[in-house]
């Protein structure tokens, strides 16, 4: 390694340090070169022969010339065994990547991130403390970047041009260079802050990707556009710049002028900038369509749940509510399914550069994907019992119900009577607590059937009661939770407005049957 | 009245028709009692929402709020009823801690009256709210501690004596807010999603609710 250069390595032939690249190639071009010397030749085979068999060799016995065939099947009989085999092995050529990419950095640094940063740090302290008399500015930005001499300057450095009366000189107000108009462009002062400020790296046009790059080129502003603009820029068009300046100092408080290099490092700059913060236009589209995945997701939960409860004629969903929830879902079905068709199609209108390979892969597969979910999510669903349906399902949970009610006051009944038998003696006691029970389950049927919830309205009247108060918050509750599709809590909602509701009528009853 | 009562307690506990037992989800009822202006809205607020306003307004009835914790494998759903704390809205408290599985009573340390008004609804609770439910002392605005006049120790000791779960809070910091609603949800059982509701039914099994909506203690949902 130390002496690293002149150290050749390879199949070198011994006389003309040629490389041959195989041991094969090498004793060719020995036999068609060097044939004069049979020597060498003889003991260049007897080394290769010698150090094949090292190779190949196995344990004790290297006088044996084994065959790559059974060698290859040693091996594979015994891995481990073979590995053993083999001697210790030097360390060989070893190659420093690091050192190649620094090497590498090193120019790209040089040539870019130095010269950038440079341009930079100049540009801001061009904006710090600008003065905007045309003068006094000039002789601030000739403080921080001294202008080269135009008089040294016969042609223009970059087109190659002559310099006239018509195609005067102009200094880049970052490199000091002199370049003709046509070679400079404009920065805009704005534009030139945000280039600096670091607060200001992401603007709302990042959110838009399409404009890009057409918004960064758009920064600079070529200075022969019009020629309304070069008659009135202030060190252009004009002989005496200097007055032109003082004419429209409006003007000339908007740009710098640079020349087209010191324009391309600033601009690269911005792009590469731009790269980092924006996305790519897929991956946008990707994330609207996750959230409208997961959005869906949890509403299909809710569905579901609320579709087998209705389905079961349980009153604990509103039919109403299931097929907002339903319309819902099918809306965003539909969003999905478009955004994923736009990602699948994204860019193959674009015939200069179609998308291929892994990209045109990728938007497949999020298509593909999109339209699984859609299969086995959203468009699977169970549809909702239409009201008559809902209707017999309720009837017929009603009935079970009651079968139920009637089975277990029977086991009651039942258990009772063994009760009765087993204890004579508290006998009395437990028929009296019997009836109390039994009438008490009595009154509350009839109560709560013959209230419904809208019966409730008409005692509005006297609102300062506390629970008018509760049942009014609790309307204002429901129908929150139902615009945020949160149908759990509209049925907790809805069972507490009810318990109030017939809190106030026993209340209400109570008053009266007192009075 | 008192089939009234009877009633509203086993319908609230009553289980919800879940559709599928999927995974593990609990619901839990929770009440929040308290003095007026000792941070209940606050508290929860924090909870449900992680926010908190300086100028809270004064509840109205009670607050419906719903909050999911996760616990290990099981996911814990609490219905928080908060509710007001002036005291004409007091009739309506028992309408919500009857058949909650959870309270957490709330006092101010920088108040004693509203220690004492704490005590007050423990004793309320232990008397009229379902025998197993998990009542948890809170010392809300413990930020404000340079004011304090009710001692840690003091409500400590207090709450050892009943059984409650204690910690000081601070609405304003979040300090200790998820960890009491932890504590609670750790203590609650996960085995049966109604807590109380056979307890509370007082030995009847069945009750039958306008006329469609039944519920049973040990449903068949």
């Amino acid at each position: 390694m130390a002496e690293g250069e002149q150290m050749l390595e390879g199949f070198l032939c011994s006389i003309c340090k040629t490389d041959l690249k195989t041991p094969h190639q090498l004793t060719k071009h020995f036999e068609e070169y060097h044939n004069d010397n049979p020597e060498i030749l003889k003991t260049l085979k007897e080394l290769y022969g010698k150090a094949k068999k090292k190779i190949l060799k196995h344990e004790g016995s290297s006088e044996e010339l084994v065959t790559l065939d059974t060698s290859l099947k040693y091996r594979e009989s015994s891995l481990d065994f073979y590995y053993n085999d083999w001697e210790p092995q030097e360390l060989g050529e070893t190659r420093s990547y690091t050192r190649y990419f620094t090497e590498v950095r090193n120019v790209r640094l040089e040539r870019y991130s130095a010269e950038t940063n440079k341009l930079i740090i100049r540009l801001d302290k061009l904006l710090n403390e600008l003065p905007s008399d045309p003068i006094s500015r000039r002789v601030h930005e000739q403080s921080i970047v001294p202008w080269i001499d135009d008089k040294s300057v016969k042609l223009c450095p970059t087109c190659a041009r002559s310099f006239h009366v018509a195609r005067r000189k102009h200094h880049c107000r970052l490199c000091g260079a002199v370049m003709c108009h046509d070679c400079t462009m404009f920065l805009a002062l704005g534009d030139a802050r945000n280039m600096v400020n670091p607060t200001l790296v992401q603007d709302d046009s990042a959110i838009s990707p399409t404009s890009t790059e057409s918004r960064i080129s758009g920064r600079f502003v070529r200075a022969g556009i019009g020629l309304s603009k070069l008659a009135r820029s202030p060190s252009s068009g004009s002989l005496n710049s200097i007055i032109s300046l003082v004419n429209d100092p409006s003007r000339s408080e908007q740009h710098f002028r640079l020349c087209v290099h010191c324009e391309e490092l600033l601009r690269f700059r911005e792009q590469l900038k731009e790269r980092k913060l924006s996305k790519p236009i897929i991956c946008q589209f990707y994330e609207k369509m996750r959230s409208y995945i997961d959005e869906a997701n949890e509403h299909s939960v809710m569905y579901n749940k609320m579709c087998e409860s209705l389905r079961k004629g349980e009153t604990t969903y509103n039919l109403q509510d299931a097929q907002t929830l339903r319309v819902k879902i099918a809306k965003l079905a539909e969003n999905i399914d478009l955004i994923s068709k736009r990602i699948s199609i994204l860019g193959i209108k674009d015939v200069d550069n179609p998308p291929k390979g892994q990209t045109l892969k990728l938007q497949q597969m999020i298509r593909s994907a999109a339209t699984t979910f859609l299969k086995e999510h959203l468009l699977n669903s169970k549809p909702l019992p239409t009201e008559e349906e809902y209707t017999a399902f309720k009837e017929r949970r009603r009935k079970a119900i009651e079968d139920r009610i009637e089975h277990e006051r029977q086991m009651e009944m039942e258990e009772l009577q063994r009760e009765r038998r087993r204890e004579q003696q508290n006998r009395e006691a437990l028929i009296s607590d019997f009836v109390i029970v039994s009438r008490n389950d009595q009154m509350i049927l009839d109560k709560s059937q013959g209230w419904g919830p809208s019966s409730a309205t008409p005692i509005l009247a006297s609102s300062m009661d506390p629970i008018i108060e509760q049942m009014n918050n609790l309307r204002a509750y429901i129908k929150q939770a139902r615009d945020a599709h949160k149908y759990d809590e509209v049925a907790t909602l809805e069972t507490n407005l009810r318990e109030l509701q017939s809190a106030y009528f026993a209340m209400n009853q109570g008053n009266s049957s007192d009075s | 009245m008192v089939v009234i009562m009877v009633t509203m307690a086993s319908r609230s506990t009553a289980q919800r028709p879940n559709g599928s037992t999927q995974g593990k989800i609990c619901q839990f009822k929770l009440v929040l009692l308290g003095e007026s202006a000792v941070g209940k809205s606050s508290l929860v607020l924090r909870f449900v929402k992680g926010q908190f306003h300086e100028y809270q307004e004064s509840t109205i009835g009670a607050a419906f709020l719903t909050q999911t914790v996760c616990l290990d494998d099981t996911t814990v759903k609490f219905e928080i009823w908060d509710t007001a704390g002036q005291e004409r809205y007091h009739s309506l408290a028992p309408m919500y801690y009857r058949g909650a599985q959870a309270a957490i009573v709330v006092y101010d340390i920088t108040n004693q009256d509203t220690f004492v008004r704490a005590t007050t609804w423990v004793k309320e609770l232990q008397r009229q709210a379902s025998p197993n439910i998990v009542i948890a002392l809170a010392g809300n605005k413990s930020d404000l501690g340079n004011k304090r006049v009710v001692e840690f120790d003091e409500a400590q000791t207090y709450a050892d004596e009943n059984g409650l779960l204690f910690m000081e809070t601070s609405a304003k910091t979040a300090m200790n807010v998820n960890d009491i609603f932890l504590a609670i949800a750790k203590k609650l059982p996960k085995n049966e999603q109604t807590g109380s509701a056979g307890t509370s039914g007082q030995g009847r099994r069945l009750v039958e609710v306008e006329g469609q909506k039944t519920t049973t203690s040990n449903c068949c949902k």
